[in-house]
């Protein structure tokens, strides 16, 4: 009789203890999948709200006077060359989701209304090669201007309305009128970097350039703190510009996300034990319990492989049926959660075969070797010293 | 006649509690086809011990084990597995049956038997109408018969059956001695272990033993 045809009947003879062993792996495997479903949205999530927080670096001309920078409310007439995103961007700086920006003071006119306000030009945000790059500033049309809801109050311009308005005596369109965000920037106008430039014939020139720093990994290279990381690499590329950092902004953002990374790795890893353990104490107590078998099988006629094969198919089958259910339940009710849960990002979630492979594989490798350790030793004594007394 | 079976300077100690127990002393046996040899002891006096040195399924602390000429532990394991399977059948005194299969399959297991040999031996052992159930299902002798015919479908050289009918009325205990007796009759070897006084009626001889040694008290025919 073949030993795969045995494995069965011995299944099936004892399937209560293979329908437990085969739930333990779907357990343990299902929690692994749902994990890292989880965890890969968990992830987005958390990254895409951390970005969301906003710039936490700003970069401006060396020749600025950071007295009266401050003092007019974070706001100077001062240009650098526009080149330094260029150069930052070459350098591979520790920055990503650049906005270079040129601001000006200018008289805006709707009808009879006129206020002075400021004007802030901006591109699109830039991202970092080879760094996440879901925009968090995208372009405005050129010829069209967002209004901050507290100017447009002023000029008499309604939420719905897009009328041409007058700037520093040229015309351009509202686009839309911005929901209040109570900064300053309910008080400006906002417009394509280029048509600010040649608005107010700077060309080439930008304010500042807002940024968000992405310094872990120079960090851990050098041992150095963000702030040093970042002024070191600018003073590398440039002495025309400084660099201002939000301390409290970058260190809760970089908090958020080294935590949620590092907790959800040590569950993982503990997942990861468990699995292993359930699995290797199974297979091999199942080889353990069943040494007795081993010498009948072996007075028998069965060689020593034949006997491995027997258990080793035991535990396999087991574990792929158990890790069969386990990925699928845990893979679908994750995605279903994940939706729910993580609103913005979840929907884009898909299952993550290759962690699901690798749970599986790993499991099924795992059962073949605890198992078959015990057999084989088993196997390579006389048969009398392996067969009990009792029957 | 050439023997089956040779057994020469065969001794056999355990260790248990870190005190020494010598089972068997020098002990030599030869038995021929055609042959059924009966060993008879007290409780603990070693026929288990024999019979597993014999069968191969023990290594002896000293002395030999022949069979059809070879040394049985002179071989690889993997050989003495294939050679003891092929020229031993083996009844443990715990049966050893194979808990899920049926006593149809658990006589099938054996290489070389078929489905038709081994029902016939089945029948043939009173079995014919328990043939689909499992060991769990059966007494203790009925499964003591399904053990039988494990150890002798195959047509082994020999077969050694550890106390056979332990547990068997004087009827089924016949039954199992006269099949024993007729596989010997057909060219086969048996070494038993049996204290019934109704082996003697169906061995060649019987053997006893005490103290380690085998002593003869129903000589060779
Ligand atoms: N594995 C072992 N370790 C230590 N001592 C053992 C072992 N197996 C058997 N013995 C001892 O060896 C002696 C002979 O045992 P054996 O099983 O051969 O006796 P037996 O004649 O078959 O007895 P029974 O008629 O009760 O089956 C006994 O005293 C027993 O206690
Ligand atoms: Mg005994």
């Amino acid at each position: 009789m073949n030993p795969i045809a045995l494995t069965i009947r011995e299944i099936l003879h004892r399937w209560k203890s293979g329908l437990l062993v085969a739930l333990i792996v779907a357990t343990i495997t299902g929690a692994l999948t749902y994990f890292s479903v989880n965890n890969a949205g968990f992830q987005k999530e958390i990254a895409r709200n951390a970005r969301d927080i906003g710039s936490n670096v700003v970069i401006i001309p060396a020749e600025l006077d950071q007295f009266q920078y401050h003092s007019d409310g974070s706001y100077s007439d001062v240009t650098m060359s526009a080149d330094l995103v260029q150069q930052l961007i070459e350098y591979k700086a520790s920055l990503n989701h650049l906005i270079p920006m040129l601001e000006r003071k200018a008289e805006c006119v709707f009808g009879e209304k006129t206020a002075t306000a400021r004007i802030v030009g901006l591109s699109a945000s830039i991202p970092m090669p080879g760094r996440p790059k879901a925009p968090m500033q995208k372009s405005i049309q050129d010829g069209k201007v967002q209004l901050g809801s507290k100017l447009a109050d002023k000029l008499g311009i309604k939420r719905d309305e897009t009328p041409e308005i007058q700037i520093n005596g040229e015309y351009f369109f509202v686009s839309r009128v911005n929901r209040a965000n109570g900064t300053w920037q309910d008080a400006a106008v906002f417009l394509d970097l280029k048509t600010a430039q040649s608005l107010f014939g700077v060309q080439n020139q930008i304010s500042r350039i807002e940024a968000i720093e992405c310094t872990s990994e120079q960090c851990e290279l050098t041992g150095l703190k963000s702030d040093v990381v970042l002024a070191n690499e600018l003073a590398r590329i440039t002495d025309k510009a400084l660099i201002l950092r939000l301390e409290k902004m970058a260190a809760a953002r970089s908090n958020i996300r080294v935590i949620s990374r590092d907790n959800l790795r040590l569950l993982q890893n503990m997942l990861w034990a468990l699995l292993a353990i359930a699995i290797i104490a199974l297979s091999s107590l199942n080889s353990f319990q069943r040494k007795s078998e081993v010498g009948v099988l072996q007075a028998l006629g069965y060689g020593q492989w034949r006997v491995v094969i027997l258990f080793v198919s035991r535990a396999v089958l087991l574990t792929i049926l158990g890790a069969a259910i386990g990925i699928a339940c845990g893979a679908f009710v994750a995605l279903m959660q994940s939706q729910s849960l993580f609103r913005v990002t979840g929907s884009k979630l898909t299952i993550d075969w290759q962690a699901a492979i690798i749970v599986g594989v790993v499991a099924t490798l795992l059962a073949a070797l605890a198992s078959s350790l015990p057999a084989l030793t088993a196997a390579m004594r006389y048969p009398a010293e392996i067969i009990g007394k009792e029957n | 006649m050439d023997s089956v079976l040779q057994v020469e300077s065969l001794a056999h100690s355990y260790t248990a509690n870190g005190k020494q127990l010598q089972v068997l002393r020098d002990v030599n046996l030869s038995i021929a086809c055609s042959k059924m040899v009966a060993v008879q002891g007290e409780s603990g006096s070693g026929k288990t011990t024999l019979l597993l040195a014999c069968g191969a399924m023990q290594k002896p602390t000293s002395g030999k084990v022949l069979l059809n000429q070879r040394d049985v532990f002179d071989l690889t394991p993997a050989a003495r597995s294939q050679f003891r399977a092929s020229q031993i059948g083996y009844l443990f005194q715990t049966l050893q049956l194979v808990p899920y299969l049926n006593v149809l399959d658990n006589v099938r297991i054996v290489k070389g038997v078929t489905a038709g040999t081994a029902k016939q031996w089945l029948e043939r052992l009173g079995l014919d109408d328990r043939l689909h159930h499992k060991p769990d299902a059966l007494s203790h002798g009925q499964r003591q018969r399904v053990a039988l015919a494990r150890a002798i479908a195959h047509r082994p050289a020999l077969v050694i059956a550890d106390e056979p009918t332990g547990n068997l009325d004087g009827k089924n205990a016949r039954l199992v001695f006269d099949s024993l007796r007729e596989f010997a009759d057909g060219g086969g070897a048996v070494l038993i272990a049996a204290h019934e006084p109704a082996i003697a009626d169906f061995a060649d001889r019987i053997l006893h033993i005490k103290s380690g040694h085998l002593t003869e008290s129903k000589a060779g025919v």
